[in-house]
């Protein structure tokens, strides 16, 4: 099964994103503490994204796709901005975040803690995420 | 997202009522340096109606932390909700940031000699 959502480049714009996500699991009868981490890691990425790639800007897309496959979900992010420098983030620790006294830079930790899976890709015109991970069903 | 603001004898109390993300943390973060700029030295963060916080929320009160220690400004959240705390947990935040479990608990721990 797949779930397909669209949303643009307005931090305003999560709380659609986070619901979206939080249905699709729900129907698919994920077990609640796994919905809010998942939501949470989809929520991150969406906020760099909106941020960071696309400053903002309302008129620019994001694509969103759950696919669940078996016991396994496959989340499938799509922007159409600036490529993220993954690997300038990937050394990330929480003491060298603290040390700077960054705000940002936790997000991307986060969601490597809560997916099986990270996957960055980025080709001329679009960067997609893909996140996985193996569900737990209810009971 | 809302942050409501209360002063009590020596400390003050700022209560985070619904979703912390990137669109509302500005909100926090203003509130939080409010309070500072008003010379206040005890903050207790009500969490009881925090239903849902993301990295934005939590890179809030991590960019405080060198600051409050340099300059004695204590500051203890309570009441927050499993899946609240499990995030704090994850990151290993819950051992930087002060978390109790009530409003009781924090009053003590801001008071207590050695933070």
């Amino acid at each position: 099964m797949k779930l397909y959502f669209k949303t643009y480049c307005n931090t305003h714009n999560l709380k659609q994103v986070r619901d979206f996500v939080r249905e699709g699991l729900v129907q698919n009868g994920i077990a609640d503490p796994d919905i809010y981490m998942m939501v949470l890691a989809v929520d991150e990425i969406c906020s760099n994204l909106i941020i960071h790639s696309n400053n903002c800007d309302d008129e620019k897309q994001i694509d969103l796709v759950l696919q669940f496959i078996g016991d396994k979900l496959n989340i499938t992010i799509r922007d159409y901005g600036i490529s993220f420098k993954y690997e300038d983030h990937i050394d990330n620790t929480l003491e060298k975040l603290v040390e700077e006294k960054r705000k940002g830079g936790l997000g991307l930790l986060l969601v490597k803690k809560i997916m099986d899976e990270v996957r960055y890709e980025t080709s001329s015109g679009h960067n997609c995420w893909v996140l996985c991970k193996t569900l737990k069903p209810v009971g | 997202m809302e942050v409501y603001q209360s002063k009590e004898n020596d400390f003050v109390t700022l209560t985070i009522d619904g979703e912390l993300d990137a669109s509302s943390c500005i909100v926090l973060d203003e509130s939080i340096q409010q309070v500072v700029s008003e010379n206040e030295k005890r903050i207790l963060i009500d969490c009881k109606q925090l239903s849902y916080i993301s990295s934005a929320g939590l890179g809030v009160f991590m960019s405080y932390l060198q600051d409050f220690s340099k300059n004695d400004i204590r500051m203890v959240l309570f009441n927050l909700n499993p899946q609240v705390k499990e995030v704090f947990r994850i990151l290993g935040l819950d051992n930087l940031i002060k978390i109790v479990g009530t409003k009781e608990d924090a009053k003590a721990l801001v008071n207590e000699v050695v933070f």
